[in-house]
């Protein structure tokens, strides 16, 4: 024999009926209603075409972000190459400068260990 | 069919929705929230924005039929409204909660009126404290009598899922009841 299932507290709520508006109420909220729907559906058709045509338009981005990025790495590159010859022109008196103290420096040393 | 002439754009199908969905969302609201609820007109304004929105953005499972897709909707826009009464009520004592009585139990005597009112109002409370995903099941298959398979699809979940939130829900629904009564006595 199969077991009845209790009734469900929630039977309770079912009785709470929705209070009926009058006339007037009814065909303003129905009118109201209906143009928000309206508008809401005007919004979405836009919103639906713009997306729609977004995969072109991203196409177009994308290019033009392909040819921005190799402008902007030949760019770096060149500058890159530019701030290194100015570096190696820098140094390179620097070195001389400093190969012709040591020399001096090691010339003098022996000079003094050899007078002892 | 109405679906298509409401994504193709027909200048008669808002008008058309309205007739066929305001009932099931009426009642749905009702039967949550209570008859005299203020927020009434603006959860069915809300309830039709989001059938409409579902709709164009194909979010709707059209296995179901639209009727049981806004009573589904409707039945979550009311339960977050009732959630958010009850933390209202926590937080700044509001006394929002309105206390209606059923058209049916209007003739009884008061004491029978102040009892039904009494009950009513724990079973919201309840129903506002259980798991949001649990309530939900609960509400569909109990007050918008939607059979488990359709809840399932509504909700896109498997049958053991519903079935699982459906027995928690209710448990949980009982043990609420049961604490709720004890405070009172």
């Amino acid at each position: 024999m199969k077991e009845r299932e209790p009734p469900s507290p929630l039977q309770l709520l079912k009785t709470s009926e929705p209070l009926p508006l009058t006339p007037t109420a009814e065909a303003a909220r129905r009118q109201r209603v209906v143009e928000n729907i309206d508008v809401l559906r005007a919004n979405l058709h836009a919103e639906q075409q713009q997306r729609a045509a977004r995969p072109f338009a991203l196409a177009q981005t994308l290019a033009s972000r392909s040819i921005l990025a190799s402008r902007s790495l030949l760019a770096s590159q060149s500058s890159f190459a530019a701030r290194g010859k100015w570096a190696v022109a820098a140094a390179l008196p620097l070195a001389a400068e400093l190969g012709v103290v040591l020399t001096q420096l090691r010339q003098s040393t022996t000079f003094e260990c050899g007078r002892r | 069919m109405l679906i298509d002439a409401l994504v193709a754009g027909h200048p008669r199908a808002g008008d058309v929705l309205y007739t066929r969905l305001i009932r099931v969302i009426e009642w749905s609201i009702c039967r949550v929230l209570g008859q005299q609820s203020t927020e009434r007109e603006d959860l069915v304004q809300a309830t039709f924005e989001q059938v409409v929105t579902t709709l164009y953005r194909n979010t709707f499972a059209r296995g179901c039929s639209l009727t049981s897709w806004a009573a589904a909707l409707s039945s979550r826009l009311a339960l977050t409204e009732l959630r958010t009464r009850k933390r209202q009520r926590r937080h700044f004592g509001q006394p929002v909660e309105i206390l209606d009585l059923p058209i049916a139990a209007q003739d009884r005597d008061a004491e029978a009126q102040a009892a039904t009112r009494q009950a009513l109002q724990q079973m919201r409370t309840a129903l506002a404290e259980i798991h949001p995903d649990n309530a939900e099941v609960l509400v569909l298959r109990e007050l918008s009598e939607l059979e488990l398979p359709e809840i399932a699809q509504l909700l896109n979940l498997s049958m053991t899922a519903t079935y699982t939130r459906l027995s928690r829900g209710k448990k949980e629904l009982a043990e609420r009841l049961a604490l709720l009564a004890e405070d009172r006595s």
